[in-house]
């Protein structure tokens, strides 16, 4: 059957823009932008997602040149603290020094041990094979029995450095030096989150899980509303996942899928209480809780319980909108890092799991706000290949949605290993993000 | 015990002692385990994620709520 061009561009439901324009506290920040994709493939090869061949031109072309984030700065808040950031065969220390947050490669300039297996604090960085030495800013420390080494050249012999820059409270690294900075890279996304402030935010939990798929096929997941309808049905009365707006800015994608108003594959418009009650995810038979007043769209007064109780910690003068306290804004700055933005406290960030194509880390992080002094960061809580989401209780309900994904993705990498045919396809609008992605990812694997 | 309805069905999902699902369709009524497999009745199909979000791997007490907003 040919394609149709006479089907609609949009969905038939109610424009986002058209939905929160009806909302008590009305969005006047970056959420009213637009800028809808329309580039960018329809499909691509699924040995993107199955083959040692692509994965290794991502470890030769992507993860060596382009900025990623490697940990917040908290998590390195005194001289000397370090974290280890992976990725594929690639190991980053980066560390804290007098001087600000410096990267380097996390190998040994003599035999090349990796230098730290984990995060931790050091005075310096000491081999442990034969104890060739490091400062925490990368220069040459020390080299056992320096007699037998008059051939190194000690001016020549630091630690390989990397790019790190912040933003946002986050460190990012970049293994190319010659990269244009940060800030630049992002574009559009910190204006975005200005009024966020995601600097002013700490670690409240932070979940990573080894998946069985690869590391593309996972974050794809969590770049669109379109697989709403069928693997969390148990939201659709209060999920607007057919009127999700999805724009992109440079190396920035967007979604916005609006919350307490109903799916449009519903076909009926459910009640205020219904609307409230799937937001909600409770079940028909628990006891009566918080009703929607006659009058009141389930929409404002869930952002009302949220606003009162943001602004008690935050304290803030801004007029916070409806949209920043209710919907799902899930940003994806190329390649791998989804920081939500209004108040929604997610983040994630997804990567190969050691150097495989087809086993990937996905971590979620809870970015909260605080009041007074920062607490701690939350230590990495890892959940093996076969441990429940659930055993990570500090993610509260994400946890159960996150089975829900987790019960199709390793079948979908199964479906494609065995695939009979050479492409997935991907929806003309509600793919956008998947669409850009895979735009991006071809510009920076080709020759 | 719990029980969901599903939002475009209309069919109700109900969680039982032993961890089985009964799924009831318009008066066409069948038993299911949380991976969608048929275990008894005249109705042969469940939806396989209502069966997981209901009795598949369960939360601890106290922590059935949204805790990122």
């Amino acid at each position: 059957m040919a394609a149709n061009p006479a089907l609609a561009a949009r969905s038939g439901g109610i424009r986002y823009s058209e939905l929160v324009a009806g909302d008590a506290v009305p969005d006047r920040h970056a959420l009213a932008l637009e800028n809808p994709y329309r580039d960018g493939p329809t499909s691509v090869p699924i040995s993107r997602y199955t083959t040692r061949e692509f994965h290794d031109l991502e470890v030769r072309r992507l993860w060596p040149r382009v900025w990623q984030m490697a940990c917040r700065e908290e998590e390195i808040p005194k001289v000397g603290d370090y974290s280890v950031y992976e990725v594929g065969p690639y190991s980053i220390l980066v560390v804290r020094t007098a001087q600000g947050i410096k990267a380097h490669h996390n190998v040994c300039r003599h035999r090349g041990r990796r230098l730290c297996d984990f995060e931790g604090h050091a005075a310096s960085f000491i081999c442990a094979f034969h104890g060739f030495s490091w400062n925490l800013d990368g220069s040459l420390r020390g080299v056992t029995s320096e007699w037998d080494f008059p051939h190194i050249d000690q001016d020549n012999f630091d630690l390989i450095p990397c790019r790190a820059e912040t933003w946002g409270g986050w460190v990012f690294i970049n293994m190319d030096m010659n990269a244009a900075p940060l800030l630049e890279f992002m574009g559009d996304l910190p204006a975005h989150f200005a009024p966020w402030q995601p600097e002013n935010r700490y670690v409240e939990a932070h979940v990573g899980k080894i998946m069985n798929c690869n590391w593309k096929l996972c974050q794809e997941a969590f770049m669109e509303a379109f697989h709403v309808i069928t693997t969390h049905p148990q939201i659709l009365a209060g999920t607007g996942d057919e009127n999700s707006a999805y724009d992109v800015w440079g190396n920035v994608s967007r979604a916005i899928t609006p919350n307490a108003t109903p799916s449009p594959h519903l076909r009926r418009q459910p009640a205020e209480q219904e609307l409230l009650e799937a937001v909600m995810m409770r079940h028909i038979d628990d006891p009566a809780g918080p009703q929607v007043p006659d009058g009141m769209r389930a929409r404002s007064m869930l952002a009302a319980g949220a606003r009162a109780n943001l602004q008690a910690i935050i304290g803030t003068d801004r007029e916070i909108s409806d949209a920043e306290l209710s919907d799902s804004i899930y940003y994806t700055l190329f390649p791998n890092f989804h920081p939500w933005g209004g108040y929604n406290r997610i983040v994630y960030r997804f990567r190969p799991w050691q150097n495989r194509h087809d086993k990937s880390l996905m971590e979620c992080y809870y970015l909260s706000p605080f009041k007074g002094e920062r607490p701690e960061p939350a230590p990495l809580h890892l959940l093996g290949e076969d441990d429940p989401w659930t055993d990570a209780a500090e993610l509260g309900l994400l946890a159960k949605v996150f089975t829900q994904d987790t019960f199709n993705l390793p079948n979908v990498q199964r479906g494609l290993e065995a695939a009979p045919f050479p492409e997935v396809v991907f929806a003309r609008y509600q793919e956008t993000k998947l669409r850009h992605f895979h735009a991006l990812l071809s510009q920076w694997v080709a020759d | 015990m719990p029980v969901l309805r599903h939002p475009l069905s209309g069919a109700t999902y109900t969680l039982r002692d032993d961890g089985l699902v009964d799924v009831d369709n318009n008066g066409l009524r069948g038993t299911f385990d949380y991976t969608g497999r048929f275990r008894g009745g005249d109705l042969r199909f469940a939806d396989p994620h209502m069966l997981l979000w209901l009795a598949g791997p369960q939360l601890p007490a106290g922590h059935n709520i949204r805790r990122n907003r």
